[in-house]
């Protein structure tokens, strides 16, 4: 179980380690802002928190109804993180977007002319292994060739591009074609991850003290 | 008499996108390719961008002061 304490040692450990690795100094900066302002705040409730259990005129259960409304007044307080949780998945979801559609986006023009021209790639592969279908999205995501890429990946019926495949041609073309935004994804998917397992032990401590699980699903991670 | 058309081969013409591409992605950051098939140009909406994005989270990216 999470408590005050056990929270304020890794929120303060956190906070006296040298830059994490895969931070930029950026990123990093905004990490340790938001464990400062943690800080404080579990700091303000454990000294809250303390007075109720050192309260030698209440029972255990006035005890645990004290705390729970302790909980129940501060569980909003914390909603700052999860506001920039949701704001760290929304703008990697765009930068995904930036970096990577361009490989699905269809070409103007003549949607059966493009259907044929589609045909007329996939048909050069025919019946070719698993493994070809990938060597050749691959090598036409490196090219450039973005028509093949697209005319390989939406072959109707089973995949012929194995998901894995797609993901790694996607990621090696994003950080090729658009470095910068393949760099701020990076970042952001990396504070996300950090925030992410800071939110879950906040969401743990305030459900510890009595607040209610619905009342923290803003902090808890997603997936 | 009107000039000829200039004829290029297939692999001529890929040579010259791949110096566009490493031209654009020096000057701009994207190559060009990636640039000109960005997200959203195809329906008319203005396409988004890493500049936008960043302008759009303050709070994510950036000095702390720009978040102020």
């Amino acid at each position: 179980m999470q408590n005050s304490a056990s929270l304020l040692t890794r929120i303060r450990h956190d906070r006296t380690e040298p830059l994490k690795p895969g931070f930029d100094a950026d990123g990093g900066e905004r990490f340790q802002t938001a464990l400062a302002r943690l800080e404080q705040q579990v700091s303000v409730v454990q000294i809250e928190e303390s007075a109720i259990l050192k309260d030698r005129l209440l029972t255990d259960e006035g005890q645990r109804k004290k705390l729970t409304a302790l909980a129940g007044g501060i569980v909003g307080n914390f909603d700052w993180l999860g506001q920039i949780l949701s704001q760290a998945d929304t703008a990697a979801s765009r930068l995904s977007h930036v970096l990577f559609n361009p490989i699905m986006a269809v070409p103007k023009g003549d949607a059966v002319v493009q259907y044929l021209r589609d045909q007329e790639i996939r048909h050069s592969l025919g019946a070719a292994s698993v493994s070809e279908w990938n060597a050749a999205y691959l090598l036409a995501l490196e090219r450039g060739d973005l028509e093949t890429a697209r005319a390989l990946v939406t072959a109707p019926g089973p995949a012929r591009v194995s998901p894995d495949i797609q993901r790694r041609g996607q990621e090696a073309y994003g950080r090729r074609t658009n470095p910068a935004a393949w760099e701020q994804l990076q970042a952001v998917e990396h504070l996300t991850e950090h925030l992410s397992s800071l939110a879950g032990q906040v969401a743990q401590w305030l459900v510890g003290l009595g607040a209610s699980p619905e009342s923290v699903q803003m902090l808890k991670p997603k997936g | 008499m009107p000039p000829k058309p200039l004829q290029l081969s297939p692999q001529e013409i890929e040579d010259i996108e791949l110096a566009v591409d490493a031209a654009f992605l020096r000057l701009h950051g994207k190559t060009f390719r990636h640039a000109a098939t960005a997200p959203h140009e195809q329906n008319g909406h203005h396409p988004d961008s890493v500049e936008q994005i960043r302008k759009d989270f303050p709070g994510l990216f950036g000095p702390q002061d720009d978040a102020a």
